[in-house]
């Protein structure tokens, strides 16, 4: 393998855990009905994904290719595009923190990855918005209680995913995964 | 849908999947367009919705998201105008239906190749058309995870109502689903990483795959979108 780049295996994790993220969205709905809940999953497997294969750009390609897929197999208000930029975005919050701060097992690392994660996702859709052609007041009034809870959901998500890397490392698949590469 | 192994019975299906990747650019990047434009948009659009034979998908989309287009467009009607709310409802469903022409008309085999016509690493190319092959067994996987946890007692209760206390409760149930099935994911990968290389993927030479070639029928729409792109683009700038 040289330097800098992923082996076929990890080509593979992202690859699956591209899937995962965009079955979650379908197959695990839950009732919570806030604005940003879908950071519980979305940047929690981002996370985790970042904490297995620890090289720049793995939260970024899974989160385009996890909103590619869920583009594809999900229908969303805004239709595929929104859902694609959205998942891209989350991908690149989390992998800046993740260049940042490298040790996403260390839980303020998490929550802050997750927070930017998030939120960069909350910037994508206002984007949106704004090229959609809705007015500044709008957009004020439709995201300020989104931004608080995509704020706390996107903490909540990095410190979940924190949780997992610890929980999975301590049930040894960090092991297996080295001997593996 | 993206996912479909096999290619739709879409006439639109059969251009080549560059043809519509192009459409649906052009098509979404045109909503930036004033509403006289957008009309004329919308009115191509229709028609290649009914030739694509993808009226279902659009009734499927218009039946799940009909309500919540109404009440952005009085919310619009209410705060800004009219007029402005139609054209935001115009605009946003211009923008969902020219991707949906993509996603519904692709098959795994054809991202493979437009990845691979884009350039993109073969490893990742290759990796990614394969594994979208297990979507519909990660799924299985899924439910049989949830299955078993269910057997054990653990159980994912939905987080109705909004109290921190049952977000808690429900968070704390998240790991013993999460875990398992990242577990398996991981061995799938694995075993996928070996029987590649036993297959020599690593051989100098790739294997041949279908390229993509652009044909009559692709030239031939190239050219009438082309021609009634050009007509919004007058109308546009008249």
């Amino acid at each position: 393998m040289k330097k800098g780049t992923f082996s076929l295996f990890q080509i593979f994790l992202i690859a699956f855990f591209s899937i995962l993220i965009a079955i979650t969205k379908v197959y695990l709905k839950f009732s919570l009905k806030i604005p940003g809940h879908s950071a519980l999953f979305l940047i929690t497997l981002l996370i985790i994904i970042r904490g297995l294969v620890p090289r720049k750009g793995t939260a970024l390609i899974a989160g385009a290719l996890g909103g590619l897929l869920a583009a594809g197999i999900s229908l969303s208000a805004r239709g595929p595009l929104d859902t694609f930029l959205c998942y891209t975005a989350a991908g690149f919050g989390v992998e800046i923190a993740a260049l940042a701060f490298k040790n996403l097992e260390y839980f303020p690392f998490a929550a802050i990855a997750g927070l930017l994660g998030n939120m960069i996702k909350l910037g994508a859709k206002i984007t949106l918005d704004f090229s959609l052609g809705t007015p500044l007041p709008l957009i004020l009034a439709g995201r300020t209680y989104s931004f608080f809870t995509y704020l706390i959901f996107g903490i909540i998500s990095g410190l979940l995913g924190a949780l997992t890397l610890k929980a999975l490392r301590k049930a040894g698949l960090f092991v297996y995964l080295a001997e593996k590469q | 849908m993206l996912v479909k192994p096999h290619k739709s019975d879409s006439p639109l299906a059969r251009l080549d999947a560059r043809v519509r990747l192009l459409l649906c650019l052009t098509a979404s990047l045109s909503i930036l367009l004033p509403p006289t434009c957008l009309i004329l948009l919308g009115a191509g659009m229709a028609v290649l919705l009914i030739w694509g034979k993808l009226i279902r998908t659009m009734y499927r989309y218009l039946y799940k998201f009909a309500w919540l287009l109404l009440i952005l467009v009085l919310v619009n009607t209410i705060m800004v105008n009219g007029t402005f709310a139609l054209v935001f409802g115009l605009r946003l469903l211009l923008l969902a239906f020219s991707f949906i022409i993509f996603t519904e008309t692709t098959s795994i085999e054809e991202i493979y190749l437009i990845l691979r016509w884009l350039k993109c690493p073969y490893h990742l190319a290759f990796s990614f058309s394969v594994a979208l092959q297990f979507m519909p067994v990660l799924s299985q996987e899924w439910h049989m995870v949830k299955e078993a946890q269910w057997v054990r007692g653990i159980h994912l209760q939905p987080a109705a109502g909004r109290t921190p206390r049952k977000i808690f409760t429900f968070l704390h149930g998240l790991l013993p689903f999460i875990i398992p099935v990242i577990v398996l994911t991981v061995k799938r990968a694995w075993n996928l990483t070996e029987a590649a290389y036993l297959r020599g993927i690593d051989a100098p030479f790739e294997a041949a795959v279908p390229s993509l070639c652009l044909q009559k029928r692709d030239y031939a729409f190239l050219l009438n979108w082309g021609v009634f792109y050009l007509v919004i683009l007058g109308v546009f700038y008249r």
